[in-house]
């Protein structure tokens, strides 16, 4: 082999180390940087997801619960008041009644219908069986603060007020 | 005249060496070339698939808050309800614990309830017995209790007003 032949070697073993180094460090370095900052990401993105699938699952088992306990709850704020619906219901449960005035008022989210009852009962057993059963009724109904009776002939004249809740 | 020991060769522009080193080089060249191709390629895939992953986390984002924020309603509902059925319950209770503690010496005209008001009217045949027993029980459940009798034939009418509140 001549000089120049090692000469030439040399270099070429030179520009080639240099490539190595110059591609390696420009291009190589930052690529596999990426990649190793890219596989943690993944890795961090993949936990979070799993924790987020797992709390919306918690999330839609909760919500089917409540909706099977509430649902019957929520069609019934969804229907609009019946006076006759509900009188009907009434009627069920005293032999005699009358209604005496029926308000409406427009609460944030829902409408109370206020409606003023006089019945006729046997016992007071007979209002309390009635205040259970409203408690089981689909309509949401709360019984108002005013809560009369009175001795009459043909029994007990209970005067009452009941609430009851629907969607505006 | 021969001057040299050897046979004169044919000079080449590259040697054989070099040749194989520039071989080499070329051959480390596409290597990088394809090395830096392929770690592009891993590094988009890799990047699609966290871009997928995000999509998806948004996506359960917007449809968790969709249910969070029905879970809250129906919470909201669920208490209503909770709160007007337990309030109904102790309307009732409250009345028949009422007419439970009424004795027999003492006979109930009316009884009106209104919010922490309770007036009485009736008939007792001894304001002593009325006193001694349904008196007491008032004056246990109520803040103010003050009774009223009138005279009639066979007893005396009352007349109660009791007031549940702050003592």
């Amino acid at each position: 082999m001549s000089k120049f032949a090692s000469f030439g070697l040399l270099v070429v073993l030179f520009m080639m180390l240099s490539m190595v180094v110059v591609f390696g460090f420009f291009f190589f370095t930052p690529k596999i940087k990426s990649y190793r900052a890219l596989n943690i990401e993944l890795e961090l993105e993949r936990k979070n997801l799993e924790r987020i699938e797992q709390d919306a699952q918690k999330n839609s088992a909760e919500l089917k619960h409540l909706k099977e306990r509430a649902g019957v709850l929520n069609s019934a704020l969804k229907q609009h008041f019946e006076p006759d619906t509900f009188k009907a219901f009434i009627a069920k449960h005293f032999k005699k009644f009358s209604v005496k005035s029926i308000e409406s008022e427009h609460l944030d989210t829902y409408q109370t219908d206020t409606v003023e009852i006089v019945a006729y009962i046997n016992s007071p057993t007979e209002y309390y069986r009635f205040i259970e059963t409203l408690n089981s009724f689909d309509w949401v109904v709360e019984v108002g603060s005013i809560q009369e009776f009175l001795s009459v002939d043909a029994g007990i004249e209970t005067h009452f007020i009941l609430k009851v809740y629907t969607y505006k | 005249m021969r001057q040299s020991f050897i046979e004169p060769r044919k000079k080449k522009v590259i040697g054989s060496e070099l040749k194989w080193l520039l071989v080499s080089m070329g051959v480390l060249f596409v290597l990088m070339v394809l090395a830096s191709v392929l770690l592009n390629s891993v590094i988009a895939n890799k990047e699609a698939r966290i871009n997928t992953i995000l999509l998806k986390e948004k996506r359960l984002k917007e449809v968790q808050t969709e249910h969070l924020e029905e879970i809250e309603r129906f919470k909201v509902l669920k208490k209503l309800r909770e709160d007007i059925s337990t309030n109904n319950r102790l309307k009732k209770e409250n009345v028949k614990n009422f007419f439970d503690l009424v004795p027999d010496e003492v006979v109930l005209k009316s009884a009106k309830l209104r919010g922490t008001t309770l007036r009485l009217t009736g008939m007792t045949l001894s304001k002593r017995i009325y006193n001694k027993t349904f008196q007491r029980s008032l004056n246990s459940l109520f803040t103010h209790s003050t009774t009223h009798f009138k005279k009639i034939e066979g007893g005396y009418a009352f007349r109660n007003i009791s007031v549940m509140g702050e003592k």
